[in-house]
């Protein structure tokens, strides 16, 4: 019922889709992009809060009924994306429950995931939060290497960039990723999950469950 | 502003920084290695390791001059901004 309304468009690195306190434009639907949703204090400082790739959706505050943004939302990598205008999308909701009811399914991944981000943020050390990172980033994109500055890594995690540079030199020294020039591979996924362990999988596993057909 | 590159060493082990960072100058650079290695060091202990007084880093220009080597011990001895 939404495919119609459908827009394809194509997003650059570094877009900003949403701003925090602003109306949401448009609600986008990844395909093969990933879009960080950040956090900020009123001084600048940032970390982030979520991220959403092919299994998700910005533009959770139009389905939640306001429309605008309480965070910022940021093209991380750069690719293609479905998108409907906030209008359109508001018309649909209450024309179909079912479609209403699957999209708060979502929003309440996207709180899950909020919430977890804060708990490993107080209880992982970088080391493990990068590896996180990792892994759900390539849940979301499909991907084993993803181009990401460290300084792009800092701002995600909330430390200096610097510290950046060590954690990936440890992970490395672990056998679990592969690090070069602003390129990061990873080696063993499996590993990976090890290392994190409870601190990865919680969202991913409320998203299967509640969308046990999506193949995420 | 120049950019500076903040490798890491770890004993034998070095971690080339091919990124660097734009810092107004010394000062700037001191300040970073300081914050940067506080945090580490804090972690560290949050997790219960002992601190990793053996680590530095080892800071270059672009012309690839050493300007700075900075061993996390200081971090753990000197005051400095909160990271």
């Amino acid at each position: 019922m939404i495919r119609p309304h459908l827009e394809p468009s194509t997003l650059q690195r570094r877009d900003v889709l949403e701003e925090a306190n602003r109306p949401i434009e448009h609600a986008y639907f990844p395909e093969d992009c990933l879009i960080s949703v950040v956090a900020m204090l009123r001084d600048g400082k940032a970390v982030e809060v979520g991220m959403v790739g092919r299994e998700g959706m910005t533009g959770t505050a139009i389905v939640l009924g306001n429309g605008e943004a309480s965070n910022e939302c940021r093209v991380q990598l750069e690719g293609s994306a479905l998108r409907i205008p906030a209008a359109g999308l508001r018309e649909l909701l209450p024309r179909s429950a079912s479609l209403h009811a699957q999209f708060l399914r979502y929003v309440q991944v996207v709180l899950v995931q909020a919430t977890q981000t804060a708990l490993v943020n107080s209880h992982l050390t970088v080391e493990k939060r990068l590896a996180r990172w990792l892994l759900m980033m390539q849940d979301r994109v499909g991907e084993d290497e993803f181009d990401l500055t460290h300084e792009f890594l800092a701002a995600m995690l909330g430390v200096r960039r610097p510290g950046v540079t060590v954690a990936l030199h440890m992970l490395e020294g672990r056998h679990l990723i592969r690090s070069t020039r602003s390129h990061i591979g990873i080696r063993d996924r499996a590993g990976l999950e090890e290392f994190v362990a409870s601190g990865y999988g919680i969202p991913e596993e409320r998203y299967r469950r509640l969308f046990p057909g999506a193949g995420f | 502003m120049p950019r500076y590159f903040f490798h890491y060493r770890d004993g034998d082990r070095f971690k080339e920084d091919y990124e660097g960072e734009l810092l107004s100058g010394i000062a700037a650079v001191e300040e970073t290695a300081m914050a940067s290695a506080k945090e580490i060091i804090a972690e560290g202990l949050l997790g219960g390791n002992p601190v990793l007084t053996g680590y530095s880093y080892e800071i270059h220009d672009e012309a690839r001059n050493l300007v700075l080597v900075f061993p996390f011990s200081e971090a753990a001895e000197k005051p400095g901004v909160r990271p």
